[in-house]
């Protein structure tokens, strides 16, 4: 299994994917369609990697906002997109073999049992740190991105930005 | 078509300087900058832009290096930058990496002028003598503190250089109270501790603002102009001379030679040819791009390269060896004066350590090194991924990396250090061209051929072990250090060495190519050897050197 996964995550082209440059003014989709995939499912893995907790939610935050707006960033590379979406197909496919559901049909703790089988394998840490990765990019980045509403994530953190702070997305 | 007077390729800390005397002193100059042309007003601390997505630097789909890294058994490793990510590039905008720099200010000791001579032969390494010494250079260390601007405070210790200014021009940027236990623990030690000299302005001088002690440092453009980049502190006042002209995303392709260079080709940034007439031209692109100029410039007299006769351009790359560690200081353990104080923000640690700058090991004197300590940078991004793994190495998520996010931010600040030591010059590390992979401009790209002399791993960790000695004196946990081979890509010196010998290397002493009297190269390509410090001072110093004998060379017209 690890060979062909392996495979397709070096598979060039396996998922066409809309490049469309990121808006100047926008980084993240504030109206992304969360029923659709590969979002659905990491909105869920979100949830299980970072629970909500007093200070902020991850809809507060609008992390899958976020997300949308690295998967039409055009400073990532191709290969990282189609990881995302790929290690999301993935992580359904050991949801299926293992409890004959997918992922977001699942229990917490069959979720979690899920998440710590792939966490012992190459390819699921390797995804499992990239999307931990955007994770913290939508909770402690400038708001200006669309992540971090009302700098929540940073408060949370008791972080303190640098100053001058972007006045505009500059990527 | 006009002719400069002198045509510079690169704008950072060794070129900067030769534009700047050049132009005050009347001559037309213009510098070719490969990268845009940004203001202070564009130097925001934003995490994503600058760190995550790597603003400052070209996409390594349209520029890249290839390395070759050679394994246990001989063969060697191939990997492009794009297929990698291995990115050899650093500040790519006018002024160059120095507008990202820390501007931790060490001078280079004497001994690092005559390296063979005081330490002798070491096996497997190409360690030279400088063709100048340090008495040489030091007044242009001196017109850097005073020009480009070093703060700081002279203090004795055992390898305190000889200065012809008894202090510093400015007073040290403001400190951490972190900084005063780290005296107290190095004084319990017997070491000595050193503020660390700066380029970084305290206060509103030299036509520029102060610090505004954002917090954002190193890897950041300045906002404030208060970091002795190139521009702020010697191309800003170049142009204003009207004698400078600066065209920004302009990348030399090509020196054309016929007996001399007579001509810069470059592309702009729609990718349009242009050309550039002069009759002095200086390269200074950082060392791994100046030594692909010059192979990538080949003709009738040159057919290995421009000034490549010899086969020496290229040769003995050298980074700065070393390593990193860290320490952490747990709120809990601390009183709340000592709490308060390590929660302070913006104020710079500002302290170093050169004891072992030389040392015995048996019996024998070994060349060592400089440790600059700090905190841990303040990218929130970057300090949480480092909490996503526990002490067995397995990832953590859920309310267990809740609350060691809480920990790592809240209840403990992580303390850190940057050993520098000699990167032995080899035979194995070097710049060579690679024909088969092209840049965006169809240009054959550098190709980088590393290697680690293991000498310089047992001085890193010699050195590593007496940072860590002092983090355990100041009470720090989880103290640890990582010393390897791997380059720092922001300092990279050497591929044009200076010295007497034209078979052996590539610039006479004045940093004028052996071959062509009208060709310098004046950015850290010239160094023979790196010394034990980070180079920028180095650079600057020899560039404002370089800068005075063309200066008498034009007047005297020859």
């Amino acid at each position: 299994m690890l060979k062909r996964r392996d495979f397709l995550v070096q598979s060039a082209l396996l998922l066409s994917l809309p490049v469309i440059a990121a808006s100047a003014k926008e980084y993240a989709s504030q109206s992304v369609k969360i029923y659709t995939e590969p979002y659905q499912t990491i909105a869920y893995l979100y949830s299980d990697l970072f629970p909500s907790n007093p200070s902020f939610s991850l809809k507060e935050i609008n992390a899958i906002g976020y997300l949308y707006g690295v998967m039409h960033d055009e400073r990532i590379d191709l290969e990282t997109k189609e990881f995302i979406i790929n290690g999301a197909a993935w992580l359904n496919e050991e949801a299926v073999e293992k409890y004959k559901k997918s992922y977001i049909k699942l229990l917490g703790n069959e979720r979690q049992k899920i998440l710590k089988d792939i966490s012992m394998t190459r390819w699921g840490d390797s995804w499992l740190y990239t999307m931990m990765s955007y994770l913290f990019e939508a909770i402690l980045s400038d708001p200006i991105y669309g992540g971090n509403t009302d700098a929540a994530g940073w408060q949370w953190f008791d972080h303190e930005p640098g100053f001058p702070r972007p006045d505009r997305v500059m990527i | 078509m006009k002719q400069y007077d002198v045509c510079i390729i690169g704008s950072g800390a060794g070129a900067a300087p030769v534009a700047y005397e050049l132009s005050r002193a009347g001559f037309s100059v213009v510098v070719l900058e490969k990268g845009p042309d940004l203001s202070e007003k564009d130097f925001a601390k934003d995490e994503i832009a600058v760190s995550r997505r790597s603003l400052y630097t070209p996409s390594l789909k349209d520029e890249q290096h290839v390395i070759e890294t050679y394994n246990e058994d001989g063969t060697i490793h191939r990997v492009t930058g794009s297929e990698s990510g291995w990115n050899f590039w650093n500040g790519s905008m006018v002024g160059g990496s120095s507008n990202l720099m820390s501007g931790y200010f060490h001078r280079m000791k004497p001994d690092d002028f005559r390296l063979q001579t005081a330490y002798g032969e070491i096996k497997g390494a190409n360690v030279v003598d400088w063709p100048i010494s340090y008495e040489t250079l030091e007044p242009y260390y001196d017109k850097v503190e005073k020009l480009v601007g070093v703060s700081g405070r002279v203090v004795k210790h055992p390898f305190q250089e000889k200065r012809s200014s008894a202090e510093f021009p400015y007073p040290p940027t403001w400190e951490q109270p972190v900084s005063h236990w780290f005296d107290n623990a190095c004084e319990k030690l017997g070491f000595h501790s050193i503020p660390t000299p700066r380029a970084i302005l305290p206060y509103d001088a030299l036509g520029r603002s102060g610090c505004s002690y954002s917090n954002y440092c190193g890897s950041y453009g300045c906002a404030t102009g208060a970091k002795s980049h190139a521009k702020s502190a010697l191309l800003d006042k170049a142009v204003k001379t009207g004698n400078c002209k600066i065209i920004s995303d302009a990348f030399v392709y090509m020196l054309n030679t016929d007996t001399l260079v007579n001509e810069a080709l470059y592309y702009d940034k729609e990718g349009n040819a242009h050309s550039i007439k002069a009759k002095i031209f200086v390269v200074a692109a950082q060392a791994i791009e100046s030594s692909r100029l010059l192979l990538n410039s080949k003709s009738k007299k040159f057919p290995n390269g421009l000034a490549n006769n010899s086969g020496q351009v290229g040769k003995n790359l050298i980074f700065s060896a070393g390593g990193s560690g860290q320490g952490r200081f747990e709120m809990k353990e601390l009183d709340a004066q000592k709490r308060s104080g390590l929660l302070t923000r913006g104020a710079f640690v500002n302290r170093s350590l050169q004891d072992w700058y030389d040392y015995k090991a048996d019996g024998k004197r070994i060349k060592g090194g400089t440790i600059d300590f700090l905190y841990e940078h303040a990218n929130p991004i970057s300090r949480a991924l480092r909490e996503l793994y526990d002490d067995e190495g397995n990832l953590v998520w859920g309310k267990a990396l809740q609350v060691k996010l809480q920990h790592a931010f809240k209840e403990s600040r992580v303390f850190t250090f940057e050993v520098f030591n000699d990167w032995l010059p080899t035979d194995k590390c070097f710049v060579s061209i690679d024909e088969s992979v092209k840049d965006k401009w169809r240009v054959p790209v550098g190709k980088i051929h590393l290697y680690g002399h293991p000498h310089d791993l047992e001085v890193g960790n010699h050195l590593a072990s007496k940072a860590e000695e002092v983090f355990l004196k100041m009470g720090a946990v989880d103290i640890y250090s990582n010393v390897s081979a791997a380059p720092p890509p922001n300092l990279v010196a050497g591929g044009c060495r200076f010295g007497e010998d034209p078979k052996m290397s590539v610039l006479r002493s004045d940093c004028r190519a052996h071959e062509v009297k009208n060709l310098y190269v004046t950015d850290a390509s010239f160094m023979p050897t790196g010394g034990s410090v980070p180079y920028t001072w180095t650079i600057y110093a020899n560039s404002f050197r370089v800068a005075d004998i063309i200066l008498k060379r034009l007047k005297e017209n020859v």
